[in-house]
């Protein structure tokens, strides 16, 4: 063989020093497209984590969005859709991100690029004090039309579906944020993980790296803010 | 029903059979820690996916070496007079279909994310609290990959040239270009942190064509053992010239007018018929006998040779 084994080694090696600061880059050159430049988000309601405002968009992952460009210095454009649709334009570099309730279990993770998690969500059934927490043939409150109806059911408790959580009793299975907004505490093991992401152009790593370095560490403050928007309306006015 | 004599290995090589067991059974213990570090980086990154399959791979030649060198020892019996040394040679020859059926699906499949032009996505990942791109954690797992069967091919180089074991041979060659897999993967996936998407792909078309190649030299070696090819040289292919010692030592006895022999390879041993022109038949038993002795002592891999009185040997030769 033309080189050795040592001599390829070092080159690597010097491949990768010479490199490294400017890597990972962007094959179409999003972040450099991005910075000062327009940030294309795709945008579907979802509450609490994207809500539509005569404004444009609040919400938990609005406002990560609105942080995000304040630190690309970009200017947001809403462009608001159905998930599949925006999805999907995400993936012919239609648009820059998409938001709207994304979790890394979605197909779409393969097709478009998953930023790291922003927040972990664990959903779980709450119990008042001083309550029993055998589930079996029990009454579980939960959202109508959520997937946790099955799993529920796979418990052998009963779930009994409402359009507002604040209108039942305990037990209720809901996200980890909802249960403490309810004063309940969380019993048993999780039904569900959701790891919620943000989604951005295949194979861009550049732009990726920068999302996730930019979503690390967040999960406390997330937490606090969905905290704060799950509060029943007769109660104190938003922040 | 007449079964053969089990073979017996001289003594020393015994010992370096069992160093050769030794050393597969190492190689195995670290290719499988190579399989879980490149399974836990894989990502997106599709030269990585064909590096670790390629890796899953090469846990079968060593595998397959420690349960053929356990059995093809068996005592011949009634229902398998000629004993079981011909295991070893189907067994390789189904790894090697194994190794070029996987090796084209992954030709094709690289192929296909290439010409749809997927554009992988290597993200970051949590180390000691800093966020650290994914891809500088696949090649640490890349250069850890292409230590161990490096040296390992090294070692396992001298056991199977004493040995005479063409499998070995194979497996410890293929350990030490395993490098050239870890080079192309890393490649790869520094050429799409520079932005080049396609490297990757390509890299994992390499890898493919490597793996094709791998399991060409596996089927090849062992599809010829199983048509009983003549004895050749490890290395080079050449015909070993025990074929031409038996033949002068066979002429040499003094009752012997003229002689020749055949013989075959049967992974370590070899078998054969040898055709002798007695000058007359006067104690023909125990002259044959003594033929047999002469050319089973010329080599230690002569295993089964059987003798053969003939009126002429001139229909039977050929020019070698």
């Amino acid at each position: 063989m033309p080189l050795r084994l040592p001599q390829i080694a070092i080159l690597i090696l010097l491949g990768c020093c010479i490199t490294g600061c400017d890597v990972p880059r962007d094959p179409e050159g999003t972040l450099q497209k991005v910075r000062g430049g327009v940030l294309l988000v795709g945008v579907t309601e979802s509450p609490p984590w994207v809500r539509r405002t005569p404004e444009g968009a609040e919400g938990v992952e609005a406002d990560l969005v609105r942080e995000f460009a304040e630190q690309l210095e970009a200017e947001v454009q809403w462009c608001w859709g159905e998930s599949e649709g925006n999805l999907a334009a995400l993936e012919r570099y239609q648009l820059d991100l998409v938001i709207g309730n994304l979790t890394k279990s979605s197909p779409w993770s393969k097709r478009v690029a998953f930023s790291m998690p922003y927040y972990n969500e664990t959903l779980s059934i709450g119990f008042a004090d001083d309550e029993p927490t055998a589930i079996t043939g029990r009454r579980v409150c939960v959202k109508q039309g959520s997937v946790l109806g099955a799993l529920l059911k796979e418990q052998d408790a009963v779930p009994q579906g409402v359009t507002d959580l604040w209108r039942c009793e305990p037990p209720i299975a809901a996200g980890d944020w909802e249960l403490e907004a309810h004063g309940l505490h969380p019993l048993g093991p999780p039904l569900q993980h959701r790891k919620h992401v943000i989604a951005a152009h295949p194979g861009e790593n550049a732009f990726v790296v920068q999302l996730s370095r930019f979503l690390a560490g967040r999960q406390l403050e997330i937490r606090q803010q969905l905290l704060r928007s799950a509060k029943p309306p007769t109660q104190s006015p938003q922040p | 029903m007449i079964i053969r004599e089990p073979y017996r290995l001289p003594e020393e090589k015994q010992q370096e059979l069992r160093r050769a067991q030794r050393l597969e059974g190492w190689t195995l213990f670290f290719l499988f820690t190579i399989v879980v570090v490149i399974y836990l980086t894989l990502g997106q990154s599709q030269a990585m996916k064909a590096a670790w399959i390629e890796d899953l791979l090469s846990l079968i030649p060593p595998t397959l070496f420690l349960i053929v060198t356990r059995f093809r020892g068996k005592a011949p019996t009634a229902r398998f007079p000629y004993g079981f040394r011909g295991l070893g040679r189907v067994a390789f020859f189904g790894a090697s279909l194994a190794l070029l059926g996987l090796g084209a699906y992954m030709l094709i499949d690289s192929a296909i994310a290439l010409i749809k032009a997927h554009h992988p996505t290597i993200g970051t990942i949590e180390l000691f609290g800093h966020r650290v791109w994914l891809g500088w954690v696949m090649i640490a797992a890349l250069v850890y990959s292409a230590i161990p069967p490096v040296i390992l091919g090294r070692l396992k180089m001298k056991p199977a040239e004493r040995l005479h074991e063409k499998t070995l041979y194979a497996d410890a060659s293929m350990n030490k270009a395993d490098w050239m897999t870890a080079v192309a993967a890393i490649v790869g996936i520094l050429g799409i942190g520079l932005g080049f998407w396609w490297a990757d792909a390509v890299a994992a078309c390499l890898i493919s064509l490597d793996v094709l190649k791998d399991g060409y030299m596996h089927g090849k070696n062992s599809l010829f053992e199983l048509i009983d090819q003549r004895p050749l040289t490890l290395r080079t292919n050449l015909p070993m010239g025990i074929t031409d010692k038996i033949r002068s030592r066979l002429r040499e006895l003094d009752w012997v007018e003229d002689a020749d022999v055949r013989l075959r390879t049967d992974g370590v041993v070899f078998a054969g018929e040898a055709y002798i022109v007695p000058r007359d038949t006067h104690q023909l038993v125990e002259r044959m006998q003594q033929a047999v002795a002469v050319a089973e002592q010329s080599d230690w891999r002569i295993y089964d040779v059987v003798a053969t009185p003939v009126a002429s040997l001139k229909e039977r030769q050929v020019e070698e």
